[in-house]
């Protein structure tokens, strides 16, 4: 049992580990082939490697910086692993005045443990804006978000960088958002339904702002946004919904109508009305319950490299000299 | 082309200084000449002068040299600058290094001259203070591994007649082979305290601390190399010429890390989302 410790915590093994892990990445890159399980078997190598090391090796623990260095390694990779089989990516897009709801989120990946309770994430999207330099290119975001609270209800404001924390999940604003057309569908026999119908991202996709609904036992009914203010492409404009107004066209059947925000259209089976504008906002969900213990380890890993350092580069008054002092007094 | 702003005539002045350093420390070496403190002079010029371009360009556009090459590669030739003037004024036995290193930042100089120095939008995802640590850590890396560079070389310039005259009065091989690998082992502080810093960055910025984008995985395969390096010195013997072989390896991976991947990508350093 301990020889088999021992040769699982050779360094020699650690060297075929490294190389391994920097030649799949490199072949990663280069598009040879993407074998994210074999990254993830040869950390899960080294991890073991270095637990067997930190056994077997004196000197890992006799150093209290190489200890340090190498015991917070040791966990941040632990974590990581942990992080992967909780971890939940998603994205949604959210209207002005509506409801965060879960069933509405895309699922981008999510860990075999992930606890299921992104049900109980709520939040109602409020007005937001994005500044825009010349050019087109994106700057500040700024979103509004009503959410509960002990007290409450309570606005925040939250952007590309400050996430919606809620239940663990973080909630950050994207590149990804647009106008939604506010609708009523009006049906010859039933109650009216109104809701918004979410035209590709703006402005990324100005020049193709369309989109098609289909009503209850009714046709397709395809819609145009045709905007009042174009794209400005030479100076620096902000996208707020209450900024934005426009015509909706729409096709159905072969029969095309121009309508303005309140007007009704009858298509087959009843009648539907262009309420308003609104924006909708593009978020990205992220939930890993490790993260600030991953900073930690990260913080502690580093802490003790620098203390492992310290100990063997600066020259010390008293004790033990340093194995190679870089600073000498200069001769007087 | 654009007309050409005083900020870059300060600038090429700077980096002229920098080329009189690098000339006067080889004219040093033929002429057996001792004149280190007119080289620390050239650099402390071009320092200066290098610094008020960056100032002035910074004043102009409201943020910092962090976008495009031409900003990062100024800004680099200044820190790098910076970091080898401290070592060279700090540590007299390794300046003949400068024979090497500063040829090393003309190439650089040589590579910014030949860029545009078009002005560039701040994205909104750079506006956090996690950048600076981020940038900042980078540039200590970078530093330590070209001043380690410029001792090891030492040891493979020495086996060439025509050089060892250059170098004769740097203490032996073995002495210069630890100096270097202290300077690679701070290194691997600054970069593992890089990598940190960045995986907040992106996760304020994008959502994710890590997503194996082209820079990351760039920057992750240097930190093996270097760890690795590291290793393989404790576990084989490895002599002086080996590892300045191994240390040009690092500095090339990473140099090619900060000045190569985030320009030949359109992942999200870059700012495109």
């Amino acid at each position: 049992m301990t020889t088999a410790i021992k040769y699982l915590a050779s360094t020699r093994l650690t060297l075929v580990g490294f190389g391994t892990l920097g030649l799949v990445l490199i072949a990663k890159e280069f598009s040879v082939f993407s074998a994210p399980f074999m990254v993830l078997a040869i950390l899960a190598g080294l991890t073991l490697n270095l637990a067997a090391a930190l056994i077997v090796t004196p000197r890992l623990r006799q150093e209290p910086g190489l200890f340090i260095f190498h015991l917070a390694l040791l966990a941040l990779l632990i974590m990581a692993g942990v992080g992967r089989l909780t971890h939940f990516d998603g994205h949604v897009e959210v209207m002005e005045g509506s409801a965060f709801s879960a069933s509405e989120v895309t699922l981008d990946s999510k860990g075999l443990l992930h606890p299921d309770w992104l049900q109980s994430v709520a939040f109602v999207q409020g007005p937001f804006s994005v500044d825009y330099a010349p050019g087109v290119k994106r700057a500040n975001t700024r979103s509004e978000v009503v959410v509960a609270s002990e007290t409450g209800v309570e606005t925040r404001r939250v952007g590309d960088d400050v996430p919606l924390v809620e239940r663990g999940f973080r909630f950050y604003t994207t590149h990804n958002k647009g106008i939604a057309v506010v609708l009523t569908w009006l049906p010859a026999k039933g109650e009216a339904i109104t809701g918004g119908v979410h035209m590709p991202g703006y402005p990324s996709f100005d020049w193709k702002q369309d989109n098609a609904w289909k009503p209850p036992n009714g046709p397709e009914v395809r819609f145009w946004l045709h905007l009042d203010t174009p794209l400005k492409e030479d100076s620096a404009w902000t996208l707020a919904s209450e900024r934005v107004s426009g015509m909706l066209v729409v096709n159905s059947q072969g029969k095309r109508v121009e309508l303005k925000r309140g007007e009704s259209v009858a298509v087959d089976g009843g009648t539907l009305r262009f309420d308003e504008l609104r924006g909708w906002m593009g978020y990205r969900i992220f939930f890993d319950p490790t993260l600030p213990w991953l900073l930690a380890a990260a913080m502690i890993a580093v802490f003790g490299l620098a203390l492992q350092f310290w100990r063997k580069s600066i020259p010390r008054t008293t004790g033990a000299p340093a194995a190679l002092p870089l600073l000498t007094k200069r001769a007087q | 082309m654009s007309a050409l702003r005083p900020e870059i005539y300060i600038l090429w002045l700077g980096l002229a200084c920098y080329a009189v350093g690098a000339v006067v420390s080889w004219q040093n070496a033929i002429m057996w000449r001792a004149r280190e403190t007119a080289v620390l002079t050239a650099l402390g010029a071009g320092l200066l002068l290098l610094a008020a371009a960056i100032a002035q360009r910074w004043v102009r556009l409201g943020h910092g040299p962090f976008f495009n090459m031409f900003e990062v590669l100024a800004s680099n030739l200044f820190s790098l600058g910076l970091i080898y003037a401290l070592i060279y004024w700090r540590i007299p036995r390794i300046r003949p290094t400068a024979r090497i290193v500063l040829p090393i930042l003309m190439v650089m100089a040589l590579w910014l001259w030949s860029l545009e120095p078009v002005d560039s939008h701040f994205p909104a995802t750079y506006a956090t203070p996690i950048l600076w640590f981020h940038v900042l850590l980078g540039k200590f890396f970078l530093g330590c591994s070209l001043v380690a560079v410029g001792v090891s070389s030492v040891v493979i310039l020495r086996r060439f007649k025509a050089c060892v005259s250059a170098f004769a009065q740097m203490p032996d091989n073995a002495t210069l082979d630890g100096i270097a690998w202290r300077f690679m082992q701070a290194a691997l502080i600054f970069e593992s305290a890089m990598l940190i810093m960045g995986a907040l960055w992106a996760q304020d910025a994008w959502g994710r601390y890590w997503a194996w984008d082209p820079l990351e995985t760039w920057a992750f395969i240097t930190w093996i190399a270097l760890a690795g390096a590291i290793h393989l010195r404790t576990t084989y013997p490895v002599s002086p010429a080996q590892g300045a072989a191994l240390i040009w390896t690092v500095f090339v991976l990473a140099f090619l890390t900060f000045f190569g991947v985030p320009f030949v990508t359109v992942a999200p350093h870059k700012g495109a989302v």
